[in-house]
């Protein structure tokens, strides 16, 4: 009796994830609202369920999606929209104009609280004409505003007001006009959905998605190979191989426009001294260091190297102890015994790294190793997300930093450069880098906006606020099982409406 | 003092005793989170002024002393706001019971397994089988719920790719909920990290002095019948083991539901601390304060109830 109630559990069998396409996040969604994501996993939960007006081509070109027609005033202030007449919401409801008008009110409002506020910022009023016509007034005059305009629209009858909040009802039950309905949270934390049979261009090709919560990122590939997932949003680098060689998966390389870099606290002695920013640049081995941690291409300026803005005629630093004594000395440090010193004092630093970053340890522990034989110690610390936009972002508490910043298409570095940056931590100033930031973000001749920014690529090289690191070759892994599959680079699901699940 | 009395004072002196555990506990708890490097307004907010509205919003400006009074309200009233980070908007008290629905059955399941396999095995004078399992008590939870669950996972999937078998309903463990994984998560806690050996050892113990006291010669000499004598004697020590058992496994259930994938309590405060979701820490650590102050009261009081010379003392 006691053996068949152990054997029973074990014995039974499985009916489950035949026809759906199950992927893996490390962390599920807390809330189900595109005016709240702040994970990629949330944007990816966004692009199942909602639509923009625009939305990427296979080529990463601006192309609409709720947008029938649109129409940019000669002086780039409004920008007139045709809605799409056969788009209807998940309830049936049709899309209208003042869906758009709500979303755009709703993300500029500040009671709602929107993390996604600022890409609304560049948008003055919205005006409904009839059902679908929606016309946008620009604070400023906009060249390209559509590549802006890719935002999820959210349906104005499912909200009493357009102060949204977080405990609103629809992050429960959210409506899109998205390829695929969410049907139930799970009771482990997994999310199911369902395909959209009135989404645009028709109903999905796979009936039902499941999003599944594995905390634990290194048994995402393991229950890949088990059949137990059909996708992987990324492969970390040392599940690569394993999967590669196995005949019922499929890996998909993507190109991010995500670099990594060590950035210098330059508020802080000694990196406020140039010559010892460009000092350490020369103490790395970028070449070794990324060696252990996968495939990339290796960088000299904050740009990836398929961006038209990247400056290819500026080399990567490249390890160069001399020259690198040189620049300490002229710093006014010393060389005893190996070891850098300043008026006695070793040149001692802190570098802090962010504990999620993928194959961090590895990078860390070889710069660590790196400086020290260049004469420099190094004391490492890991932080935790919240601990990171304190320390780091926030108070501005540290020495060097290790991490990585993603992009999308526009490829705006102006927040992490300029000097009045949000995201411009380091300190950085050059009024040189903030006029040419500036210039790039004002004009409307896209020559002249790369231009500025190739210049922006060659003085931050100069400068070295940080020391460019590198682009990782990224791959997401599919079952074979699945045919017709194109990824999108960030968003991952953008063209999920024409994947099947095959034989 | 007559035998009620002495109860009374006892019952009220554990109360009195449970109360204070609580407010220490929300008041350390509190000091705590005012320590911990970053907020949840850190973690949603890269724009310094949406970060000074969530911080009002979220009332993290608030003084500790403030916040813990709030916390014991919370505990009175059952609310304890909403969730910031974790599940933003809905309110703790239903986390709370999501949280406790899940981890409920595991920690009783293994408070119930360890307690009986422990004494029974040292009632039973089950040598063998008990020595065999304090060798693998002596690995840790983590270690036996993962060990378990490869070896489990590797052979259902050799299986597999044999055609022997199809995929089982538990299969993959850990991420498939299934009855197998629950009753691996309460055997793993039952046994792992000590627990099991623990528990017999100390029961061993009890009973050895329990039979060869001198009332159980007593009652050897007068012909009385022992099993009565010995397990109400042996209940007593059986309670504070249980008591003190209890605060591991509640301790123990962050770990198991983190390596099995479990959504419960544990693993829902582990995720909590991460996002800084501070209402959340409270509303659970403050229940595994009363599981724990609770089973201990419980203890004391089954204590005093079957050994009337404990009222005196109390």
């Amino acid at each position: 009796m006691f053996s068949l109630l152990i054997m029973a559990p074990l014995l039974s069998m499985s009916t489950a994830g035949a026809a759906s396409f199950r992927y893996a996040e490390d962390q599920a969604p807390g809330i189900v609202n595109p005016l709240f994501s702040t994970t990629m996993g949330e944007a990816r939960v966004n692009e199942l369920l909602f639509d923009g007006l625009y939305s990427d081509s296979q080529e990463l070109a601006t192309v609409p999606d709720l947008v029938q027609s649109d129409e940019l005033s000669e002086d780039g202030l409004t920008l007139t929209l045709r809605l799409r007449s056969d788009v209807s919401w998940h309830d049936g409801r049709p899309l209208q104009g003042q869906d758009v008008a709500f979303t755009v009110q709703a993300m500029k409002e500040p009671g709602t609280l929107s993390t996604e506020a600022g890409r609304v910022s560049f948008i003055e009023r919205v005006e409904t004409q009839g059902d679908s016509l929606v016309v946008l007034h620009f604070t400023e005059p906009q060249v390209r505003p559509q590549d802006k305009l890719t935002f999820k629209i959210l349906p104005s009858h499912a909200f009493s007001s357009t102060v949204v909040t977080r405990s609103d009802s629809f992050r429960t039950r959210p409506l899109g006009t998205g390829p695929y309905k969410l049907v139930t949270y799970n009771d482990d934390n997994s999310i199911t959905f369902q395909a959209n049979s009135e989404g645009l261009g028709g109903k999905a090709r796979i009936a039902e998605v499941v999003m599944r919560e594995v905390s634990d990122k290194s048994y995402q590939a393991k229950l890949l190979l088990y059949e137990s997932l059909e996708g992987l949003v990324r492969v970390l680098p040392r599940d690569l191989a394993v999967l590669q060689n196995n005949r019922k998966i499929e890996l998909y390389p993507y190109q991010t426009n995500s670099w990594w870099y060590v950035g210098f606290n330059q508020a802080r002695a000694p990196f406020d001294d140039a010559r010892v920013r460009q000092a350490m640049s020369y103490l790395v081995d970028v070449d070794a260091l990324l060696a252990p941690v996968g495939t990339g291409e290796v960088l000299s300026g904050p740009f990836v190297r398929s961006s038209p803005f990247y400056n290819h005629q500026v080399s990567p630093r490249t390890y160069n102890d001399t020259r690198a004594a040189t620049l300490l000395e002229e710093a006014g440090f010393a060389s005893e015994g190996g070891m850098w010193t300043r008026d006695g004092e070793p040149l001692t630093v802190t570098l802090s790294a962010h504990r999620t970053l993928e194959s961090a340890q590895e990078v860390v522990i070889n710069l660590q190793s790196q400086l020290r034989s260049g004469g420099v110690t190094v004391e490492v610390e890991f932080l935790d997300e919240a601990e990171w936009k304190a320390r780091i972002w926030r108070q501005q508490d540290y020495d060097l930093v290790l991490s990585q910043w993603s992009f999308d298409r526009n490829e705006d570095v102006r927040e992490q450069l300029h000097s009045d940056g949000a995201r411009n931590f380091g300190s950085y100033s050059n009024p040189e880098v903030d006029a040419l930031l500036n210039e790039a973000r004002a004009t409307r001749d896209p020559q002249v906006k790369k231009a500025a920014l190739r210049k922006v690529h060659a003085l931050a090289s100069q400068d070295s606020p940080m020391i460019f690191l590198w682009t990782l070759d990224s791959y997401s892994a599919i079952s074979t099982r699945v045919d017709d599959v194109v990824i999108h680079p960030f968003y991952f699901f953008t063209w999920v409406r024409q994947w099947h699940m095959g034989s | 003092m007559t035998s009620r009395s002495g109860l009374l004072r006892a019952l009220l002196r554990h109360l009195g005793s449970f109360v204070l555990t609580l407010v220490g506990c929300a008041l350390l708890l509190q000091l705590l989170l005012a320590l911990a490097p970053g907020d949840a307004a850190d973690l949603v907010a890269n724009d310094p002024v949406l970060r000074t509205a969530l911080v009002e919003q979220w009332h993290l400006d608030q003084p500790v002393w403030r916040r813990t009074l709030e916390s014991l309200a919370g505990l009175l009233t059952g609310q304890f706001g909403e969730s910031l980070t974790f599940r933003p908007g809905t309110p703790v008290s239903e986390l709370l019971l999501r949280g406790a629905t899940s981890s409920g059955p595991l920690l009783f399941g293994a408070l119930l397994l360890s307690v009986g396999l422990g004494s029974g095995m040292a009632w039973l004078k089950w040598e063998r089988g008990a020595r065999l399992l304090s060798i693998v008590s002596v690995a840790p939870v983590f270690l036996i719920a993962a060990t378990t669950t490869t070896a489990l996972n590797q052979v259902a999937f050799a299986g597999l790719q044999a055609g022997w078998w199809a995929a089982p309903a538990w299969f993959a463990l850990p991420v498939n909920n299934h009855p197998l994984k629950t009753a691996l998560a309460i055997a793993a806690l039952a046994i792992g990290s000590g627990a099991f050996s623990e528990i017999h050892q100390a029961s061993h113990e009890s009973l050895r002095a329990i039979r060869s006291s001198e009332y159980v010669d007593a009652a050897v000499a007068r012909g009385a019948p022992l099993s009565d004598l010995v397990l109400r004697n042996f209940l007593l020590p059986l309670s504070a083991i249980t008591a003190r058992r209890a605060a591991f496994f509640v301790g123990g259930l962050v770990v198991i539901e983190k390596v099995l994938h479990v959504q419960g309590a544990g693993a829902m405060l582990w995720q909590a601390c991460r996002l800084r979701d501070w209402p959340l820490v409270i509303g659970l650590s403050l229940l595994a304060a009363c599981v724990v102050a609770g089973t201990r009261l419980l203890a004391d009081m089954s204590r005093l109830a079957l050994d009337p010379r404990l009222r005196g003392q109390a």
